[in-house]
């Protein structure tokens, strides 16, 4: 999962961390370039995405208030950089990457098979979708953050991944899941 | 709540699959990054508070009204302009230019504080195109360190009133791209078609993401300033305005004030002049805000809040700055300095109005002695009854980071926010009969929906000619909007797009305006529904609305009919004409 365990702390325990600006980037780049990637599906434009990022987040880091967890601030951030990188007319969107550069060779073929759809199912997708997406089931992040990180609302959040999720199922030929209830999404 | 089979199975793919992907940057000291904020260490720090909102309101929204000259209609690049050299050397303290300037000449783009790009503009032989369009060359140079990536991106079609993306249709990659890290030297250039035959004035603008550049080159013609007096704007103050001549907008209308005079704290009544105290206590900037008004809409915005019924809140603002640190640094109309705030809880973010009548764009990064502000500021704000006041704040800070409010005038009287969330009920009996036939507008009317019914409300129609960035496309004359609002009901609806049809009176169906594919509606733009992805609405969709717009002939009954499985219409509604 993500490394954002130990960064959920916020406000001025943050402010100082953010401080010594090269640990922070250090301890926080893997997550950041994988949630570019997730959106992006590319190498070069995720790597663009969270350069450009990072600087953001340097500019404006003495604004940030701690009112909203320190992943939420830094992750939007990222999540916007790589929708603004996402619109950038290069041809870039069309192109099917294999995920992760350290994907083993040893991997069995059923699992290799499912990477691949799930990668051909994610190209399907929207980039404000795969953002839902791998914000909730990679970064396990509720909806009121998601919400957060998205510019919208936890109601919207909802009705995003259940499409999302319906979609993918579709996609893969699997059984769609259940409609998202209300109790999920008021409180995530 | 626990996962389904399927979700658990695609955590466990994502966590495969992302864990192993690392990045090709992971050491801060490799960082492109790292380069260019030591860059901007070394530089003078004359970026400090103009956050990433300066990009989407500077860049963008000072274009229309900044770039405005004495009309004309001769194209301009059809003249023979002097074709100015990349300089040799450029000092360090050469800065962008603002408004227009002429083709052919060099402008000089900053990063970090420093010269970063040149960009030049410049007339091109026709390439023999269709006809009514001006052939442009834009050329760029890195003279130092980038603090972001360029492209062609960066080139916005100034056509009156509307902003497009300059188009490079033809090329399959962009050839003004430039990597953040290009080493100085690097040089693109690309030729460019810009159409011009429909008249009214065309400029070739380029705008910053990083805040505060934004200058023009002129293609065509000219158009408006302000003038609007405390109403909310209609079409015929567009177009009045796009008629006046340009100028520059008219100072604060402040009567002196002494130096012993008491500051302003607290509430204060519209229209009265506020005085903020400068940090020996002297009158240190004034404020007055005016004409305060609730917009249901702009001709050419529809405000949203997240979905939500919202509105936009118009006022007009004055602000003179007299002593220096009194004002919060960096200007943006409706931030930093005058702002909106929700319930005394959250700051409304400021309304992207190209070319309002009455909005003016100024930005500024100083605000002391010498920065005077008049204009029409927008706001969009929730259409409900949480109280609104808009703020004047003040440099210092408090405790938890804010600048320090000194004085507030009440926009819209209301109740605190609570956030509590409704809990909505279901609006139909799941056993209701689903409704056929011609259904009345503003009516819930009854659908048939999985588990259960799904009811829906069809209102709030209305007609537009424009929206920012789009005209309808002949022979359309007009958008018709209708308003769709779902739920709460007691099964799940799927609103599957091609079973929604807008038809003219010739029963030909009308073209949508749909949602984009990458989901990002366009500033001003209705919350319009996916053109191609089914939507799924939950049996607790608490009624927030989404809208369908149709692009319709001017005279003539139009209609919306739900077609379920592509089979004939269940329900009609009359949106116009009998």
């Amino acid at each position: 999962m993500g490394t954002f365990t130990a960064l959920t702390e916020v406000g001025m325990a943050f402010l100082a961390e953010l401080e010594d600006f090269g640990s922070f980037y250090e301890r926080t780049y893997a997550t950041a370039y994988r949630t570019a990637w997730a959106i992006l599906r590319d190498r070069g434009a995720a790597a663009d995405a969270v350069q450009d990022a990072y600087l953001a987040a340097y500019r404006e880091r003495t604004q940030f208030r701690g009112e909203a967890p320190a992943q939420a601030w830094l992750l939007r951030i990222v999540v916007n950089r790589a929708f603004a990188e996402g619109r950038r007319p290069h041809p870039r969107l069309v192109q099917l990457e294999v995920a992760g550069e350290a994907a083993s060779p040893a991997d069995d073929v059923a699992r290799a098979t499912d990477h691949l759809s799930l990668d051909a199912a994610m190209v399907v997708l929207e980039p404000r979708s795969r953002a839902a997406v791998v914000l909730r089931y990679y970064h396990d992040l509720d909806y009121a953050t998601i919400a957060t990180i998205l510019g919208t609302n936890a109601n919207n959040v909802g009705v995003i991944l259940h499409r999302a999720v319906e979609r993918l199922a579709r996609e893969l030929g699997r059984d769609a899941p259940e409609p998202v209830t209300r109790e999920e999404v008021r409180h995530g | 709540m626990a996962d389904q089979p399927f979700e658990r199975d695609l955590r466990a793919w994502l966590a495969e699959d992302l864990d192993a992907v690392r990045g090709p940057h992971s050491r801060w000291a490799d960082a492109p990054v790292a380069r260019r904020i030591a860059a901007s260490r070394a530089a003078p720090p004359r970026w400090r508070t103009v956050a990433l909102l300066a990009a989407a309101v500077v860049g963008v929204l000072a274009l229309a009204v900044a770039v405005a000259v004495m009309p004309r209609e001769v194209p301009v690049a059809s003249a023979p302009p002097s074709l100015e050299p990349w300089p040799s050397s450029i000092g360090p303290s050469a800065t962008p230019p603002a408004g227009e300037i002429p083709l052919g000449r060099v402008a000089v783009v900053t990063a970090f504080g420093h010269p970063a790009l040149l960009v030049r503009v410049s007339p091109a032989a026709d390439v023999g195109g269709p006809p009514g369009t001006v052939y442009v060359t834009i050329g760029m140079r890195v003279v130092g360190p980038l603090d972001l990536a360029v492209g062609s991106d960066r080139f916005l079609v100034v056509r009156g009133s509307r902003t497009e993306p300059l188009d490079f249709a033809d090329n399959p990659v962009d050839p003004l791209a430039i990597r953040v890290d290009a080493p100085v030297g690097t040089e693109v250039s690309g030729t460019f078609g810009v159409p011009v035959a429909a008249g009214g004035y065309v400029a070739l603008a380029y705008h910053s993401p990083g805040g505060s550049v934004a200058f023009s080159y002129p293609l065509q013609a000219a158009t408006p300033p302000p003038s609007l007096q405390g109403r909310c704007p209609t079409l015929e103050d567009y177009a009045v305005a796009s008629l006046q001549p340009s100028a520059s907008p008219v100072p604060p209308s402040f009567a002196p004030v002494a130096p012993d005079a008491t500051p302003s704290t607290g509430l204060l009544a519209i229209g009265e002049t506020g005085i903020l105290p400068a940090l020996d206590g002297s009158p240190g900037a004034l404020v007055r805000v005016s004409n305060v008004r609730l917009c249901d809409r702009l001709p050419n915005h529809r405000a949203d809040w997240s979905g939500s019924p919202a509105v936009l809140l118009l006022a007009d603002v004055e602000i003179e700055s007299l002593r220096p640190g009194t004002l919060p640094e960096g200007f943006i109309p409706g931030a930093g300095v005058v702002v909106a705030s929700y319930g005394g809880w959250s700051q409304l973010s400021p309304a992207i109005v190209f070319d309002m009548p009455g909005a003016n764009s100024t930005t500024t990064l100083d605000t002391g002695p010498g920065f005077a502000y008049r204009g029409t500021i927008a706001w969009e704000v929730p259409d409900d009854d949480v109280r609104i006041t808009i703020d004047a704040q003040r440099a210092e800070k408090d405790a938890s980071g804010r600048h320090v409010v000194q004085l507030s005038y009440v926009a819209r009287a209301g109740a605190s926010y609570s956030p509590q969330q409704r809990t909505p009920e279901p609006r139909t009996d799941p056993a209701a009969s689903p409704t056929s036939g011609v259904a009345p507008l503003g009516e819930p009317v009854v659908l048939a929906a999985d588990g259960g019914t799904m009811p829906l409300v069809v209102d709030g129609i209305d007609q537009v000619t424009r929206y920012t960035g789009v005209v309808p496309a002949p022979p359309a004359e007009a958008f018709l909007e209708a308003r769709l609002t779902f739920g709460p009901g007691s099964g799940t609806f799927r609103f599957d797009p091609v079973e929604w049809v807008i038809l003219g009176a010739d029963g030909v169906e009308c073209p949508q305006l749909r949602q984009p594919e990458n989901g990002q509606l366009p500033a001003g733009w209705p919350n319009v529904l996916s053109a191609s992805v089914e939507s799924v609405i939950p049996p607790d969709w608490p009624g927030m609305p989404a809208f369908m717009v149709a692009e319709v002939p001017a005279p003539g009954r139009i209609t919306l009919e739900y077609r379920p499985d592509g089979g004939p219409a269940l329900v009609t509604w009359v949106l116009r004409g009998e």
